[in-house]
């Protein structure tokens, strides 16, 4: 209760202080908790090792490497975050408060709070193994500029194309595998893109216009509008 | 009734016709160009499947009409049945012409893709209890994934290099003889005939189990809705 | 080369005709079924 009302839409609170208001309150549960970045981070790591190790600077042809580099950085990051973005919604219909949520605010804004929550561990995610990565594998870029507007805006399309599953999924029964497969086809495009833009931003030929990162930025307004669109339906079922 | 009597004719028609009556093309090795006549007209009629899929859902999320989400659901079981079939006699084309099974150009990585997306589909109407919210989720998925769609078709062969001077489902067209244009249309439009068919036995199968369900009968008769 | 052409086709006219018999079946089947639901619409 606040000034002797319950919380609800009536008391006029716009959709984006809901939708940060349900950021906030991720990321102060997770900074608790630590249980999604744990996850997503070990296994990050992990494979990153693994594939350093077994694959290192040295065992790749030159000419190969911009694009294989690219290939097994993004094979990283992907499958990282299949591992743990559905924690966002999991953990509510764990904890049980996945009604309580329903209630507190309208769905717009908990689809917008839980991306936000979803892009700060993506963007935490990239911000460790992206640097670790390059110096791991020798990566060599030739335009950071593109390089960086690639691995954002890709990251950011991660984000925006698996909220509304992990919404789905919170609410059905085999829920890590099952998440997994109804986000992979829906990121595939996205990864191609993002391959090949971190290929071209290391070669450094003809990038001029940034075209997959512009894809990129494309890939994601739609896939927010259509959230926004159908996570409703999905939410208050 | 009749008609379908006259599409197996003419399905027969047009498999002899594609052997028999039809020169094979010449820019491929022996008579392989002849599996195209088969293979076009099945990628064709997955994609049309997925579009109907796609109008099923979004019909259903809409109107909320049982009917919407047995269309979804044919179409999407028919689409994985012709994509798998259009996965391999592509593959089995590929081998013929190319050398390799399989090669990942952005045509065959869509059809990959078209049948991890149905694969999905149905995994998520399996592990969803409650029957409206499966079909809702369902329905939102299909368009979701119909989204990704044009990124694949469109805009990745944009910026990919393709390893083959392939792309067979287009230009193929241009470059036939007139008696090969004609079997190949035909073949087309059998398969599309044949797809509704399909879809049409399906879709009343799945009428018929509703009517077991008191609550579908409800609303079938204006009950509920 | 040729006869093995005619193999291929009627191999294709085979598996056609077990799938047009199986379709036809199911299709009275399902008449069948229609019929027995006594539903008012049909």
């Amino acid at each position: 209760m606040k000034n002797g009302r319950w919380i609800t839409q009536t008391e006029s609170s716009t959709c984006l202080s809901e939708a940060l208001a349900i950021w906030v309150r991720d990321l102060r549960s997770e900074f608790r908790t630590r249980y999604a970045v744990n996850a997503i981070l070990m296994f990050a790591v992990t494979t990153l090792i693994a594939v350093s190790f077994s694959i290192g600077s040295f065992r790749i042809a030159e000419t190969e490497k911009p694009f294989l580099n690219g290939v097994l950085l993004w094979v990283i990051l992907v499958f990282s975050a299949l591992s743990g973005l559905s924690r966002s919604f999991v953990k509510e219909e764990e904890a049980g408060t996945m009604d309580v949520l329903k209630l507190s605010a309208r769905p717009q804004a908990v689809f917008l709070g839980k991306l936000f929550f979803n892009l700060t561990l993506l963007g935490a995610l990239e911000l460790i193994i992206v640097p670790a990565f390059i110096i791991m594998m020798g990566y060599e870029i030739e335009l950071p500029g593109c390089f960086t507007a690639m691995v954002v805006s890709a990251g950011l399309g991660l984000g925006a194309g698996t909220t509304i599953v992990a919404a789905m999924i919170a609410q059905a029964s085999a829920r890590g595998a099952l998440f997994s497969a109804l986000s992979f086809p829906l990121l595939l495009p996205l990864m191609i893109v993002a391959i090949k833009g971190c290929e071209r931003a290391a070669v450094g030929t003809d990038a001029a216009g940034w075209p997959e990162v512009r894809i990129a930025v494309a890939y994601i307004v739609i896939m927010i509008i259509m959230s926004l669109f159908l996570f409703p339906l999905i939410w208050e079922e | 009734m009749i008609y379908k009597i006259l599409l197996a004719v003419w399905m027969t028609f047009i498999i002899v016709a594609s052997f028999m009556f039809t020169e094979a093309a010449s820019g491929f090795p022996g008579e392989t160009s002849r599996i195209l006549f088969f293979h076009v007209p099945q990628a064709w009629v997955a994609t049309l499947c997925f579009l109907l899929s796609m109008i099923g859902s979004a019909l259903y999320l809409a109107k909320r009409r049982l009917g919407s989400d047995d269309l979804a659901h044919s179409a999407a079981e028919l689409g994985f049945l012709f994509c798998i079939l259009a996965t391999v006699t592509g593959s089995i084309f590929a081998k013929a012409t190319w050398g390799s099974y399989w090669n990942w150009d952005p045509r065959e990585t869509s059809i990959v893709i078209l049948l991890m997306i149905y694969g999905a589909y149905f995994a998520l109407r399996s592990a969803v209890p409650d029957p409206e919210k499966k079909r809702v989720f369902a329905a939102v998925y299909s368009i979701l994934a119909f989204v990704t769609v044009p990124f694949l078709v469109f805009v990745v062969p944009r910026i990919t290099t393709s390893l083959h001077p392939e792309d067979t489902m287009n230009p193929a067209k241009p470059g036939m003889d007139p008696r090969t244009l004609k079997v190949f249309l035909g073949s087309l439009f059998a398969y599309t005939t044949l797809f509704v068919w399909m879809l049409r036995l399906r879709m009343r199968l799945l009428y018929l189990e509703h009517l077991k369900d008191p609550i579908a009968r409800m609303r079938r008769d204006g009950g509920i809705e | 080369m040729k006869d093995g052409l005619g193999f291929v086709m009627a191999v294709n006219l085979v598996i056609w005709f077990g799938i047009a018999c199986y379709l036809f079946a199911l299709d009275r089947k399902i008449r069948k079924m229609e019929e027995a639901s006594g539903d008012p619409r049909k």
